[in-house]
Order: C-alpha cells, then sequence, then structure tokens
C-alpha cells in the first residue's frame, strides 16, 4: 500500500496529502449554485439582456452502460427531449471515440493507467494483456457460477508481474474505473457552452445484469463498489487534476453513505428495452433481449403486460452468460497470428478484423478458403452459444411462468451490443430453443431496438444499437415502467379450464 | 425540500406540452428532485419529475405564451408550423403541396406547369413537353396541388380509348387518386345526376375521346353545362380540327371548367391554325381568331427579349427599358398595371441608388413581372429533353437478319398475296382493310407458330382477332359495326392457306432469338430483356418455348388488371432470377422500364409512332443506362424488311426520339402500310413511295427543328419557372416527409397510444398498426376505409422516393386520409397548446445571437385571394433583424432544420416580451399596409377584367341557349327538352348573378391576420 502511495507522490510531484483531500470534499460557505446564480443575477442587471435564461440548476442523469470491454455513456437533461451520447475523442484506432475501454493496465513506472491511457499503455501488448473484463471477475469472486477461469487467472497474473500488493483487488479496481468514467463524463458535460456557468446535479445510473441483482451476495458487493466509486468521484471532482484515485481508494473504501446518493444501479436489461418501451413499436406479449457484449451475453425474458395503457414488464427469466464475443475474439487472435507467423497480434487488431466480419474480410489473410473457414468458426460460436445450456436453462426458466407450447410460438426477439453486427446472427436467434417449436418450423422475428427519435448520435455518430444501454439508463430510476424482476414475477400459465367429470352413465344413460 | 405541486393540480409536462394530465400521487424526492404521478388519460399515470412540470393553463395565445415564459422547443415549433401548411381552409399561397406528395422521382421542370397554372388568371394551361417527360405526371401534380388547396368535387380527365387505362392505373400508383373510367352511358348518368343536383353531384371520372364525342353525350353536354372543377384533356391535338366533334366536346368542357389543362405532343408550330385552335379552346377571350394570336405573339417578342436581357450578367437594363417600352401601345399591354411598375423597377436599377440587396429584389421583382406579363407564358407551357437532362442514353440498334426456310417463305408469300387480294377486293371498307392488314399479315411477320396455332384453335374471325389496339379513332369507323362484315370467303381460303403449315415446322425466327439470348445471358452473367410483340399468342407461344428452354419469363398483356402488372413488374425488376419480359402495347402502356436496357422488337409496327412508344417505355427520363440496345429481326425478302427496314433506318427511330411525328404527319405514316399492302406494287413503284414518305418525314422534321429555334424567341424559356422551382426546394416551401412523419407520431403519442407504428427512418419504411381509437378517428373524419387492419401491420412510408420504389406499400402524405383526419381532429378539438418555443439554428442568415421571432397568417380578401405566413424576426434592441425575404427562408430553415435547445431555457422579461409583441405587429402592419397598396393597384383592373371576361361568356351561353329556346319552341319539339333549356337558363342567368356579385365583393381588399407562433431564435 505504501508503496504505490509512493509512486503516485513521485508521479504528481506536489501532491496534497489525503487529508487535504478530504478537507475539500467539506462543504463551503458559498454554494457553487449560489455563485453561479449571483453570477447571472449580475449579468442580467448589468446588460439589460431583454432575452436571457432562466434561474435554476440543471438536473443530468449519466447513464453509465459498464461493459466488460468497453464504457458507453448516454446523458440527458431532466425537462428535455434530448439523450445525447458522449464522446470521449481519444482517437484510438480501434475503439469508436463513443466507447470508453474499460481496461486498466501498468506501466513501467508501476503506475496504475485506466481507459484511454491504458489502451494506448498495451497497444504493442498481446490482446488479452492489462487489466480486463473486471467486472466479470468481480462477479466470479462472490459467486462461482459467474467464474470465467481465464480471466481470472489473467488478472492476477498481471497483478503479480507488476509487482502490486494483493489488497489491488478486482473490487478496488472497478470502483476507482468507475470513479474514472464517471468523472471523465462529468467533465465532458461540465466543458458543453450550454452548460456554461450553469451548476449541475449530475446523478449516475450504472447497469447490472438482472442475475447479478438478484444474488445476494454479488449485488450487495456492487452496491458497495458503487457506493466507493461515487465517494472517489466526489474527492475526485472537487480536487482537480491532480488527484490520486488508487490512495484515495484506500482511504474511501468503507466510507458509509451519509447523503443522498447520486450513482444508482439499475437492471441491465429493464435499461436497454427503454427505447422500445418508449416507442411506438411496443406490444403485449413475450420478448427476449440478447446482449451480445465483448465479454458476456445477457439473456433476458420477459413479458409485456398493458392492461389499460400503462406498461408492466415481468422479466421471467435473465442470465449473463460469462462467454460473449470473447471466443470469437480468441478465435480471430489466432487467425491473425498463425497467417502471419508473428508472435502475438493485439487488442488493435482484433477488433479491426471483428468488425469487418459481416462483410468479406480483406485484413491480412488472402486465402479464400481460411477466410471461409473462420467465418464458419464464428457462425459455429454464435450457434454454440445459443446452444449452450445456460441459454437454453434461461428459455426454460422463463417457461416455467408462462407454460404451454402455443404461448412461446411468438416471441420478439431483439438484440443489441456489438455482436449484434456479426454475420448470420439474426439466422441463429430466430430459431426457439426448445425442440418442439423447432420441428414446428417456428421462427421469431430478430430486430434491432428502435432508435428514438430523441437521441442524438453525437460527434461520433453512435450506433444506437451500442448504446440502447446506456441510452435506457440515461433515463432517472423513476421513470422506468413498472418492472417485476424473475424473483418476483408470478406464473403466468392460464388456467386450465375446468374438467367436470361426468360418470360414463350420465353420457350414456341407461334405457 | 417541499412539493411544488398538490394532488389534484393540472399540470403540463415541459419537455411534451402535448402530456396534460392531473398529478394524483406525490412520489420520491431521487437524487434530489421531486417525482410525481400524473394521469395523462388512456390508462397513461406515468412519473415526472418535478422539473420537467409547469402548471397547464388551457390554450393561451403566442403573446401571452411568451410573456408568462412557457416556451416550449423545436419539436412543438415544427409541429404547429406543419399543421399551419396543412389546414385545407388556409392553403398557403407560397407553399407547394405537391412538392413530395406523389410516387414520383423528383424533376424540377416537372413543377414548372403547376407553378404557372397557379400564377395563371384563368386557370387554363396547355402542356406541350416532348415526349418521355411525364405530361401525365405534372397533371397529376396539378391536381393533387388542387385537392390539398381545396376539395374537387368533379374531376374529368378525357383521353384516347387506348390510354384510359393508363391513366386509371397512373393516377392511383403515383397519386393515390380513384378515378373510374365511364362510358358514353355512364358519363350520360352522371350528367343527369348533375342537372336535378349540381351541388351534390360529384365525379372522378377517365372518359375516351370517342365517347364524349358522341351525338348524345354533345348534345346533353350542350344543354346541361355541367361545371367541372378541373378538365384535363390528354392528346388534345386530337381537338384541333374545327368542325369535328372532338373539338365541340372540347368546346363545351372549357364552358364550365375552373381549371383546364390541355396536353399534348404539339410542336411549336407558330401562327399555325392548329395551336391557335387549342388555345382558342382553352380561353376564346384571349385568342379569339388566327390574326390576334399571330399579333399576340408578336407583341410578346420584346418581353421575351426583355426577359432575357434581365437574365444577363449583369442585367442589360437598357434594352429591357427600350424593349417595354416599345410595346406600351399593344392593346394587350397598355390596360397591363404591371406595365408602368415594370418599367419604373427598371428605372430604379438603372439609376443605381439602391442598396445590393434591394437591387437584387428588384431583379427578382421584374423577372417575376415579366413572367406575368408574358402574352402567352400564362398558358403555354413548354420542356425539352434537352433542356432538362444532360445524360441522355444512346439508342443503338441491333438488326438481327436472317433467312427464312423454304417452307417458311411459301407459307408467308401465300398469306401475303392472300392479304393483298383480300384488299384490293374491299375497297370499299376501310374497316376490313385495317383488319386484314391489322391481323393476318400481321400475325405472320409476328410468329408464323403462333399465328398457325390461332387459327387453327380459334377459326377466329371475329372481334377478338384484332391486334389489342386497332387505333380506330377515325370518326369513319363510327357507325360500322364488326359483325356486319360478310368473311366467310376470306376466312375459307385462310385456313387453306393454314393448312399447308406443319405441325412440326421450323421456326427461323426465334431459333435466332434464343441463340441471342443465350449468349447474352453468357457475356454479362445476366439477363434482363424486354421483348414486345403485337399478339398475346406470339407471346404465350414465346413465353411457352422459353420457359422450355430454361429462361424464366413474366409476361403482361391488356389481360392482365393494372395491379398485378404492377407486381409482375416489381418482381421482374427486383428478382434477378426473372430475366425476360413479354409484352404487348396496352400490357406495358404508361408503365416505366428504365431500370432495363435492353429491348427486343419481335415484330415490328408500321407505324414509327408506335416503335416510338416501345423504345419511349425504357428511354426515359431516369434512365440510369448510358445506353439502350434495341434487337429488331429483319427477313430477307419480306416487305417488313424491304420497307420498315430502310425507313425506320433513314429516320433514324432506332438513333434518336421522333416523338412528335404522329401531330405534324399524322395520317401519312397510319397510310404506309395500307398503300403498300392494298395495292400490287412493282419494286420500283415501292421504292418510289417509300422515297417520298422518308422524304416527307425528313423535311417535318427538318422544319420542326427550325420552328423549336424560333419558338424561343416568341414564348420565352420559362427560366424565371426553373428558379422559382430550386426556390421552393432551396426555401422548404413544402412539407417534407420527414416533418410528416413527426407530425402523425406526435398525434399517435399523444391521442392513441396503443397504435403501434414500427418506422425505420434510415430505409424510410414502416409498419403500421391503428387502434380502435385512430379507427374512430379516421371514421370521424370520413375516411373509414383507409388503414384497415392488417395482423401483420400496414406497410407504410412517409417518404416519396420510397413510395415511388415500392408502389405497394402506403404513402402517407399531406393527401392521406389520416393526414387530413388529424389536421381536422386539430382543427375541432383544443387546437395546439404550444405557441411560443425557443429554436436553435445554425444560418448564414443572421449572425450568431439571440433574436425574438412573430409569425403571422395573412389572409388578403381581394380578386386574387392569397393566405400567407409572414414572419418577423427582432434583434435585442427590438429592431427588425433581416429583410422580408431572408425571414421567409429563415422560417423555412427554422421548420427543416431547427433544433432543440440545450441547457437552461430561455425567457423574455415580461416587459420585454410585451415590448416585442407590440414592435413586431408595429412592423408587421406596417408590412400588410405596403401589401395591400400594391394589391390596391392591380385589384380593380383584375376584378374589371374578370368582370368582362364572366359578362362575355355567360352572355354567349346564355344567347345561344336563348336562341336554342325559341327554335325550340317554334319547331314544337318536345317539351321535356325546352323545360330543360329553360332550367340551364335560369341556372346560368343566377350563376351570372352570383358571380358578379363575388366579384364585386372582391374590390374591398380585406386583409386580416392570426397570431400563429412567438419565440426566441438562437442562431448559432
Amino acid at each position: 500500500m505504501k508503496l504505490l502511495r509512493g509512486f503516485w507522490k513521485l508521479l504528481k510531484g506536489q501532491q496534497a496529502e489525503p487529508e487535504a483531500i478530504l478537507q475539500t470534499e467539506l462543504p463551503k460557505d458559498e454554494k457553487p449554485a449560489d455563485r453561479a446564480q449571483l453570477k447571472e443575477e449580475r449579468s442580467y442587471a448589468g446588460l439589460k439582456q431583454p432575452i436571457r435564461r432562466k434561474r435554476g440548476k440543471v438536473h443530468i442523469q449519466v447513464g453509465l452502460d459498464f461493459g466488460t470491454s468497453t464504457t458507453k455513456v448516454v446523458y440527458s437533461q431532466l425537462g428535455r427531449r434530448l439523450s445525447r451520447s458522449l464522446d470521449f475523442k481519444h482517437g484510438l484506432p480501434n475503439y469508436p471515440n463513443y466507447c470508453l475501454p474499460s481496461l486498466a493496465g501498468i506501466d513501467s513506472h508501476g503506475r496504475l493507467l485506466l481507459g484511454i491511457d491504458a489502451v494506448k499503455l498495451l497497444s504493442d501488448k498481446e490482446w488479452d494483456s492489462g487489466f480486463q473484463r473486471f467486472k466479470v471477475i468481480v462477479a466470479g469472486n462472490h459467486d462461482e457460477a459467474f467464474r470465467d477461469p481465464i480471466t481470472h487467472e489473467k488478472f492476477f497474473e498481471y497483478r503479480e508481474k507488476n509487482h502490486y500488493e494483493d489488497s489491488f483487488t478486482p473490487e478496488r479496481l472497478t470502483a476507482i474505473y468507475l470513479a474514472h468514467a464517471m468523472n471523465m463524463s462529468r467533465q465532458i458535460i461540465e466543458g458543453f457552452p450550454e452548460y456554461k456557468d450553469i451548476e449541475l446535479d449530475i446523478a449516475f445510473n450504472i447497469c447490472m445484469p438482472i442475475d447479478h441483482i438478484e444474488n445476494n451476495r454479488v449485488q450487495i458487493e456492487f452496491e458497495r463498489i458503487f457506493n466507493w466509486a461515487e465517494y472517489i468521484e466526489k474527492a475526485w471532482h472537487r480536487s482537480g487534476k491532480d488527484f490520486d484515485p488508487l490512495s484515495a481508494s484506500y482511504r474511501l473504501e468503507n466510507t458509509a453513505r451519509v447523503q443522498a446518493a447520486r450513482v444508482f444501479a439499475i437492471p441491465e436489461s429493464v435499461a436497454g428495452i427503454a427505447s422500445y418501451l418508449l416507442s411506438l413499436h411496443k406490444q403485449e406479449g413475450l420478448h427476449a433481449t440478447i446482449d451480445l457484449g465483448a465479454g458476456t451475453t445477457d439473456v433476458s425474458i420477459f413479458n409485456l403486460v398493458m392492461p389499460y395503457g400503462e406498461s408492466t414488464s415481468y422479466w421471467y427469466a435473465a442470465r449473463n452468460i460469462p462467454r460473449g464475443t470473447i471466443n470469437i475474439e480468441r478465435l480471430i487472435a489466432s487467425h491473425i497470428n498463425e497467417n502471419r507467423s508473428a508472435p502475438f497480434c493485439n487488442s488493435c487488431e482484433v477488433y479491426d478484423y471483428l468488425d469487418k466480419t459481416e462483410h468479406p474480410v480483406t485484413h491480412d489473410v488472402n486465402r479464400e478458403k481460411e477466410q471461409r473457414t473462420l467465418q464458419y468458426k464464428i457462425f459455429k460460436e454464435i450457434k454454440d452459444l445459443k446452444n449452450s445450456e445456460e441459454y437454453c436453462q434461461t428459455w426454460g426458466s422463463a417457461f416455467r411462468h408462462k407454460k404451454g407450447e402455443k404461448e412461446w410460438e411468438n416471441v420478439q426477439v431483439f438484440l443489441c451490443g456489438g455482436g449484434s453486427r456479426l454475420p448470420r446472427v439474426d439466422e441463429v436467434f430466430s430459431s426457439p430453443w426448445w425442440k418442439n417449436l423447432q420441428n414446428l418450423n417456428v421462427r421469431y422475428p430478430v430486430s434491432r431496438l428502435p432508435t428514438p427519435d430523441d437521441y442524438v448520435a453525437g460527434d461520433s455518430n453512435a450506433p444506437f444499437e451500442r448504446m440502447a444501454i446506456a441510452y435506457g439508463l440515461a433515463r432517472p430510476k423513476p421513470q422506468f415502467e413498472d418492472y417485476i424482476l424473475p424473483r418476483n414475477s408470478p406464473d403466468h400459465t392460464p388456467p386450465r379450464l375446468p374438467v367436470i367429470d361426468i360418470d360414463r352413465d350420465d353420457l350414456y344413460p341407461k334405457p | 425540500m417541499s412539493a411544488k405541486y398538490r394532488v389534484g393540480d393540472e399540470v403540463q409536462c415541459i419537455s411534451d406540452p402535448s402530456r396534460i394530465g392531473t398529478v394524483v400521487e406525490i412520489c420520491e424526492l431521487h437524487a434530489g428532485v421531486q417525482w410525481y404521478r400524473v394521469n395523462l388519460g388512456g390508462g397513461s399515470r406515468p412519473k415526472i419529475s418535478e422539473v420537467d412540470l409547469r402548471p397547464f393553463v388551457p390554450s393561451n395565445t403566442p403573446r401571452d405564451n411568451l410573456v408568462q415564459a412557457k416556451i416550449d422547443g423545436y419539436q412543438e415549433f415544427q409541429r404547429l408550423i406543419t399543421y399551419q401548411r396543412l389546414i385545407r381552409e388556409h392553403p398557403l399561397r407560397n407553399n407547394i403541396y405537391a412538392f413530395n406528395a406523389s410516387r414520383t422521382r423528383f424533376y424540377p421542370y416537372q413543377f414548372k406547369p403547376l407553378l404557372k397554372l397557379l400564377d395563371s388568371p384563368k386557370n387554363r394551361l396547355l402542356i406541350a413537353d416532348e415526349v418521355g417527360l411525364g405530361k401525365t405526371i405534372e397533371a397529376g401534380l396539378i391536381l393533387i396541388e388542387l385537392r390539398a388547396r381545396q376539395p374537387l368535387q368533379r374531376v374529368l380527365v378525357v383521353c384516347p380509348a387506348n390510354l384510359t387505362n393508363k391513366w386509371h392505373l397512373e393516377l392511383k400508383k403515383r397519386f393515390g387518386e380513384e378515378f373510374e373510367i365511364l362510358n358514353a352511358r355512364e358519363f350520360l348518368g352522371f350528367l343527369q345526376e348533375y342537372e336535378e343536383s349540381p351541388d351534390r353531384s360529384s365525379i372522378n371520372a377517365i372518359i375516351s375521346l370517342e365517347s364524349i364525342r358522341q351525338q348524345s353525350v354533345l348534345e346533353q353536354l350542350d344543354a346541361i353545362a355541367p361545371g367541372f372543377d378541373l378538365v384535363i384533356v390528354d392528346e388534345a391535338h386530337y381537338m384541333r380540327n374545327f368542325g369535328r366533334k372532338q373539338r365541340r366536346a372540347g368546346l363545351l368542357l372549357s364552358r364550365g371548367a375552373d381549371a383546364m389543362l390541355f396536353l399534348t405532343a404539339t410542336p411549336i408550330h407558330l401562327g399555325s391554325e392548329n395551336l391557335f385552335s387549342l388555345l382558342n379552346i382553352l380561353d376564346d377571350e384571349d385568342f379569339p381568331n388566327l390574326y390576334t394570336v399571330d399579333a399576340r405573339f408578336n407583341d410578346n417578342e420584346p418581353i421575351v427579349k426583355a426577359q432575357i436581357c434581365l437574365g444577363h450578367i449583369p442585367p442589360n437594363l437598357d434594352d429591357a427599358l427600350d424593349l417595354l417600352r416599345s410595346i406600351s401601345n399593344s392593346p394587350w399591354v397598355e390596360k397591363n398595371p404591371l406595365h408602368p411598375e415594370l418599367i419604373e423597377k427598371l428605372k430604379e436599377l438603372k439609376a443605381g441608388h439602391a442598396s445590393q440587396n434591394r437591387n437584387r429584389r428588384l431583379v427578382l421583382e421584374a423577372q417575376r413581372d415579366l413572367a406575368a406579363l408574358n402574352l402567352i407564358g400564362h398558358i403555354f407551357t413548354r420542356t425539352r429533353k434537352r433542356h432538362v437532362q444532360t445524360n441522355f442514353p444512346v439508342r443503338r440498334a441491333f438488326p438481327i437478319r436472317l433467312k427464312f426456310t423454304r417452307l417458311e417463305s411459301d407459307f408467308y408469300n401465300a398469306v401475303t398475296a392472300y392479304v393483298r387480294a383480300q384488299s384490293e377486293e374491299r375497297t370499299d371498307s376501310p374497316l376490313i382493310q385495317q383488319w386484314m392488314l391489322n391481323t393476318p399479315q400481321r400475325r405472320m411477320a409476328s410468329s408464323m407458330p403462333a399465328m398457325v396455332e390461332y387459327y387453327r384453335t380459334e377459326l377466329g374471325f371475329s372481334k377478338n382477332d384484332h391486334a389489342e389496339d386497332l387505333g380506330l379513332l377515325d370518326e369513319d369507323f363510327d357507325d360500322i359495326s364488326f359483325d356486319s362484315l360478310d368473311l366467310t370467303s376470306a376466312r375459307d381460303i385462310l385456313q387453306s392457306i393454314i393448312n399447308r403449315w406443319p405441325n412440326n415446322g421450323t421456326d427461323t425466327k426465334y431459333k435466332a432469338f434464343f441463340d441471342i439470348l443465350r449468349e447474352l445471358r453468357k457475356n454479362e452473367g445476366r439477363l434482363k430483356v424486354m421483348v414486345f410483340a403485337f399478339f398475346k399468342d406470339t407471346l404465350r407461344y414465346l413465353k411457352r418455348r422459353l420457359t422450355e428452354d430454361g429462361f424464366k419469363c413474366a409476361i403482361i398483356t391488356g389481360d392482365v388488371s393494372p395491379n398485378d402488372r404492377t407486381s409482375i413488374i416489381a418482381k421482374f425488376k427486383d428478382d434477378s432470377s426473372y430475366e425476360i419480359l413479354l409484352s404487348s402495347k396496352v400490357g406495358s402502356e404508361g408503365l416505366d422500364f428504365q431500370f432495363c436496357d435492353t429491348l427486343f422488337n419481335y415484330d415490328l409496327p408500321w407505324n414509327p409512332m408506335e416503335v416510338e412508344q416501345r423504345i419511349g417505355r425504357l428511354d426515359r427520363i431516369g434512365q440510369d443506362s448510358p445506353v439502350i440496345r434495341i434487337y429488331n429481326f429483319w427477313i430477307e425478302g419480306t416487305i417488313e424488311q424491304r420497307i420498315l427496314d430502310r425507313l425506320y433506318t433513314r429516320i433514324g427511330i432506332f438513333e434518336r426520339s421522333i416523338g412528335e411525328l404522329e401531330m405534324i404527319l399524322g395520317d401519312e405514316l397510319s397510310t404506309i402500310e395500307r398503300d403498300i399492302l392494298s395495292k400490287k406494287l412493282t419494286r420500283e413503284e415501292e421504292e418510289e413511295l417509300l422515297e417520298l414518305k422518308a422524304m416527307a418525314i425528313e423535311s417535318r422534321l427538318k422544319e420542326l427543328e427550325n420552328l423549336e429555334k424560333e419558338a424561343a424567341q416568341f414564348i420565352g424559356t420559362d427560366q424565371y419557372f426553373d428558379e422559382e422551382v430550386q426556390m421552393i426546394k432551396n426555401r422548404r416551401r413544402f412539407i417534407t416527409g420527414e416533418q410528416m412523419r413527426r407530425f402523425i407520431l406526435d398525434f399517435i403519442r399523444a391521442n392513441c397510444p396503443k397504435t403501434r407504428l414500427e418506422y425505420a427512418s434510415d430505409i424510410n419504411l414502416g409498419k403500421f398498426f391503428p387502434d380502435d381509437k385512430l379507427r374512430k378517428v379516421l371514421i370521424r373524419y370520413g375516411a373509414p376505409g383507409v388503414l384497415t387492419t392488417s395482423s401483420r401491420g400496414i406497410p407504410i412510408t412517409f417518404d416519396a422516393q420510397k413510395a415511388f420504389d415500392a408502389p405497394n406499400i402506403d404513402f402517407i402524405n399531406v393527401l392521406h386520409p389520416l393526414t387530413q383526419s388529424i389536421v381536422k381532429h386539430y382543427t375541432d378539438g383544443p387546437g395546439l397548446h404550444s405557441t411560443a418555443h425557443h429554436v436553435v439554428l445554425k444560418t448564414e442568415r443572421l449572425p450568431s445571437d439571440l433574436y425574438s421571432y412573430f409569425i403571422y397568417r395573412m389572409k388578403v380578401h381581394a380578386a386574387r385571394a392569397s393566405n400567407t405566413l409572414e414572419m418577423v424576426i427582432l434583434n435585442k434592441d427590438f429592431e427588425v433583424a433581416c429583410s422580408e425575404e431572408d425571414s421567409e427562408i429563415i422560417l423555412g430553415e427554422m421548420v427543416e432544420k431547427g433544433e432543440d435547445p440545450r441547457g437552461i431555457s430561455y425567457e423574455l422579461d415580461p416587459i420585454n416580451a410585451q415590448k416585442a409583441c407590440k414592435q413586431a405587429v408595429r412592423i408587421f402592419l406596417e408590412r400588410v399596409s405596403k401589401i395591400r397598396e400594391q394589391i390596391a393597384r392591380n385589384n380593380d383592373a383584375f376584378v374589371d377584367r374578370r368582370l368582362e371576361t364572366i359578362r362575355t361568356f355567360y352572355g354567349r351561353q346564355l344567347k345561344m341557349k336563348r336562341e336554342n329556346l325559341e327554335e325550340s319552341l317554334q319547331k314544337k319539339r318536345k317539351e321535356q327538352y325546352i323545360r330543360m333549356l329553360e332550367g340551364t337558363i335560369r341556372r346560368l342567368e343566377s350563376e351570372l348573378q352570383e358571380k358578379e356579385r363575388v366579384l364585386e365583393n372582391q374590390r374591398n381588399i380585406e386583409v386580416e391576420y392570426d397570431e400563429i407562433a412567438a419565440g426566441i431564435l438562437e442562431v448559432t
């Protein structure tokens, strides 16, 4: 611990002591809100502007889609019909500007680098180096069911290799990373000209898979991390640039919540369908959302009920399957390596290749046959995911809430996440999970979530299918229409028709 | 923190002001914000934050909303302006509704006739565009524009019989207009209905020229004198001949038509009797005789030259002024108040004292005035291909030269000899001569096996034994009944010839056809060709053979219903497995095949116009391929090869369009076949005849070219209207598909939450599932049959281009019953509450700053009523920020590309808001008084001219009717007829009185205005 603090001190030179940082958190006599108001009043009085800004602070809701490989952010302003994706303007070659890499690395001086800096650091390293997918590791630490052994091992291997202490846990890293993501988002929003000299009250929604929420141990841990991250970010915000999040994380590790929170956990799938529920597309019935992320795939099945105009979504089943496009990334990495006899390929090349999979692959692989083989392997990987035990179990769990073959003949399937662009993905997921239905030639309609009118794609033109969850998260928690999570979802199986036993003699009375 | 609202308070959502409701629950405090549950009605009870709520005050004026700082965003602004543009009771003068409202590709020149008609004082127009430029579309655009502006109760389309289906199909497919095809009897029924109740009778009909010229119809038209809102006459040149029944029909229709369009590919033949005749039907007051027409053309020349002078950069003002002064004494110019005004404007320009902006505006105004002063331009419009199309496809002919086998040759000679003999014998009957040429000879030239097959099974000598059209528009055939002809002997001879053909006879032509198709498929990897033939039997024969040989083909003939034709063509276009489309002339009539660039003439008509029409299906505006390939079969030694090959090569029909030939050559073309086949000519005589025909065609083509050159000098170039179309597009004086989508979506969200609409804006395609509430709205406003529910949804689009590409999907535009119903719903209901807005705009017309704007609807009640949206923009010092012209452009930009404000909302403090409103009204009223002055200068002269016209028109009608009545009384005609005449006279008298009264009232100019919107404009 001391060793780490020493590094930060060395790096930042005259850095404030943690005690000083704590002082910055104390309330001041003059609140920023008062300052802004005073300034505004002065400007009215001095210039006598006939057209002036309305007074008051602005409430911003930021949605943070904390993904295993990237974090996407959308914000909205309460009272305005506008949700805008944030642009990080990092110019990284294989991460779009709207994606903040969920990545951390340690440089040769032992400095912990986060997000964009980490990608720059690792750009010449192997594609899966650095701290990656820490969200999955945290969940796996608290429930074996979420554990991905390779990812787990890699984390600890990297930590040891860089001589970090055991106290540098995936939970700590997650809290620091989230604080970093929130702080970056805050800085970008505050920098917009429309918010110049205006007091902003920013709240954050961060997504969590439904099965994490329903698993007490995992949920409690994530809520602790979010709380922790909120305090780190608050301290970061007040102290400005010269801030050591790592040391602050130690200091603020077990701070109890003392005031109204501004960071909230929202079920990922519930947020994902927000655009659908707001649109004129929505209809009653069974739906499935499949979020094909890089590290995990979220499969959620819900029944939308709209008896009197107001809709309630009954989530019958949700599962965070620890296999996303990661295996496809692995496939591509090995394919690139095999074909150019290089010792390794970096993550940039993998993402570049992955983006081109929907078109004929043209990277540095020339042999057509091998390309076809790779494409087949990708297809097979998607199919394996679809045929996996976890996928089928999820549908099976949902089925228990509404039993009856007929009921499951029509399910609207939505695909989102980066993997929704993979070739033939629609074809795979349009096939029902149940053999009986497959035998009846039932095909589920597969589509993307509708792009809402108030969504502004930002400078980097973020495609909505990648931002759907962040968009949903950019709505304040009370606005989410009623949803019932699987644990509380009732059995909606229609009651059987009453069968009255009639005596044979009643049917055929004796003469 | 205490809650601002209590349970029961009426509140309005700030981010979406259409959401109005009552607070039913005070909910939690979340992240420092108080939340409420609000009952919005219809079962919707969402939670809304306090920062998104304001107290609801019903229907405030823009001024009140501005003062109370109830300022909404861009979407509400867009919805309000779209609604204002859509109100049918007050159509906007400076808005073109037909833009983006038809299933057509956008070509600016096609809006020129529409603009001319809207500017025309008498609503009469002769559209004489070159063939292939889409005259039908131009007429359709006028139809929907007029319909969007006012309800059209009676619309009549008159065209040759073979085009009635085409019109029916085009109007339905492209404009969503349901027209019924009427025969003479049915039309008489309508006239009867009209006679009984003129106000209640309504009709959307197509009638053939052949039907309307019937004596009984003409008599009734004359006696009843029905009124039509719009009459469209296609191929109007059929009405050109004085003394013919068609012309009389034209005159009778023109008499009662509020608006009338003539469509013809007539070449410009200045001073000719033909052109005069057509203009005279349209407007006998301005074009009463040939002498006046010539004089008018001469007086128009200086005006046209002045237009050209103003078009120069910089404008040649001296010459323009001299030219205008030279016509001061012209009887058509001296009474027109525009003439002195124009001279004043040019003088001001010449003096050079005005600012640069004023100069620019003056030049534009002068150009507009000159266009209005043009003595011909208001009634005549012509567009040539070379003026609108930069990349002409090149026609390239591929002759396929073949030799018959001995058997085929013998058979051919036998049939030809038979036809010649029969034609000579029947010189007394033109119909039988025509039949002879149309059937056995043509069938044989088309396909021998198909011909044999036909005559063996049908033994056909009946009405069915025609090519699909005989083109019998000539009145000579009126009284001949086909059944009355004795054809027994002819049948016996033909049967004996047919029997000579063996069952397995070789088909040289098909074999060559097959080889070429195979070769094309091999060389190009794909095949997409159109094959034309005269006879359905040939087409069926080809389909059978081609299918056997592994080609997938589709077939369209007159037997296929219009809807089926559309789906067959869509299949042929989109499904690559369909390689060949077999079509007869009628089958492809009115349809466009720009997506295909290869054509086979399996047989060739004797009329070059028909060849042109076949090629014209592909060689149309919109053809993307640089080359159109035309394959023709020429069989050595046949008459077709000897005559047609040489004639068509000589006149270059396969290399260039000869569209106007029909009008200028007329009978000369239609008689070639008869002249050659019905006479036993030696080779030399044949040569001589051919030479004569070719020379006639060539000299006429040359003459035509010269006339075109002269025309520009007398009629003008219509450059002003081209610019006007461009301006409409640039200034967004129309409702775009996106605006339409938002308008509909907003309504559905607020009023019919159970309606589903799945729409993908990137591909402009969606599915619509209307709910009961929406259906009730549709039923209430008279559109019960539209958008009938389908479990799979109704495919829809808001985009004209998509609607053009996919004709079977519902196109929701300004005229769609759904749109009209929503507009009526808003008009009848509480209206739109949101009237003050804050719009962010990126524009170069104003410096970056904050402005206040005020939009008014100005209604002018005068001889030429007008209705416009006017905007006043004020800067921070409450001074006018830009010119009227710029204001109009900015209004268009605000609607089209405005944005919602971000960050904190702006407001005007109440005192300043009041001040700004007063200032804006003052500026607007100044503008109004200027407009009033302008109108006053022209109004009296206009009313006088209209009164004179009406009195002349009715005076003539009444005189004629009174003479008729007198004559009938003397001759003691039927009492019923006399009563009818008396009734018509009474009606005409009262109509005249009413029209005089209305016109006299129009001498008083009234201008009224409404405040429509106000708000803050943030220019970034």
